[in-house]
């Protein structure tokens, strides 16, 4: 094999190592964005109103990055993972039961932020060594909004 | 972050040998880390519970001491608290004789309330449910059947004395 299409093979690789990473933070998104969703709809309490409007924005929030994470495969010429069950299989987060006290909705969302952070840096890392900017970008954008909701919801945990 | 690789409370990832067996007392280390925000009677308590849950042969104490600790600490820790909940409710089951003619069955356990009691009345409403009759009904509370690794048992055991440490400066 030649020297170029050495060089070609090992980034083809690599590009199919990010879109592979890129799905399973789509996975982790999507079951996200369905439980957010559900403690939108269930969640009962004193705090009713900011929760129900915080989730609200969150899961908006989601849905939209859904579809950029989704395109982003597809320019690495990969497809997208798609439908509730492979989603679900794919992401492995454990769902919820309802009705939950208000403060486990919180709890139980904050478990499966950082389980899609942890992956966004994965896929960060991943992206940064195939020099794969347009990947990194979007994924430091997305660890930016987790970090953040994050730091909310534990805020909201911390005790007055 | 609880650990690196530890994705969240699926139950079925919590095999004792794929790690996560650990999960809630890197939790409770996180807690006796916290200097200023627990005092000497919980950082004991704290201590307590991490024993027990390194023997992992008394099941009921565990839940009893976990209930003792979480009505103490909870408000002021409830992530920490949820996750420790998580945990035992994966690890923990209820093994429950409806009557002598009955065999045993399993329940899952769910730790919604803050007293042993409370938690052994609702495993055998739980029980009771898939049906049969009720007659001198026995329940205990097992920790599953997993292998804890004997090496991470051993550094478990190791970092409690480091964990004594940490509380005593």
């Amino acid at each position: 094999m030649s020297t170029t299409a050495k060089t070609a093979s090992a980034t083809n690789k690599k590009q199919t190592e990010v879109a592979e990473s890129l799905n399973l933070v789509l996975a982790d998104s999507y079951a996200l964005m369905a439980l957010t969703h559900l403690a939108h709809w269930n969640v009962e309490g004193e705090d009713f109103f900011p929760l129900h409007k915080a989730f609200q924005e969150q899961y908006e929030n989601l849905f939209e990055a859904i579809d950029e994470i989704a395109e982003r495969v597809r320019a690495l010429n990969a497809y997208a993972v798609g439908g509730l069950n492979a989603l679900g299989k794919l992401a492995n987060i454990e769902e919820f039961k309802s009705p939950l006290p208000q403060k486990d909705y919180v709890a139980a969302l904050i478990v499966v932020h950082e389980k899609t952070t942890e992956d966004a840096v994965r896929t960060r890392e991943l992206a940064g060594s195939a020099n794969d900017l347009e990947t990194q970008d979007l994924m430091i954008k997305r660890l930016q909004w987790h970090e953040k909701t994050l730091w909310m919801l534990k805020s909201y945990l911390k005790a007055s | 972050m609880i650990s690196e690789n530890c994705l969240s409370t699926l139950e079925t990832d919590c095999e004792a040998t794929v790690c996560r067996w650990r999960c809630a007392i890197e939790v409770i280390d996180e807690l006796l880390s916290q200097h200023s925000l627990i005092t000497g009677d919980e950082a004991d308590d704290l201590l307590d519970l991490r024993w027990t849950l390194i023997q992992a042969d008394d099941a009921e104490g565990t839940i009893r001491l976990f209930c003792a600790v979480r009505r103490r600490m909870e408000q002021r820790h409830y992530l920490a608290f949820f996750r420790i909940r998580r945990w035992l409710e994966n690890h923990i089951v209820a093994r429950v004789v409806l009557s002598s003619q009955a065999g045993e069955k399993q329940v899952r356990l769910k730790l919604d309330h803050y007293c042993v009691e409370a938690i052994r009345r609702s495993s055998l409403c739980v029980a009771l449910q898939t049906g049969g009759v009720i007659d001198r009904p026995r329940l205990r509370f097992c920790f599953r059947q997993t292998q804890v690794p004997q090496e991470p048992r051993r550094q478990a055991e190791a970092s409690t004395e480091q964990a004594l440490q940490r509380v005593e400066n």
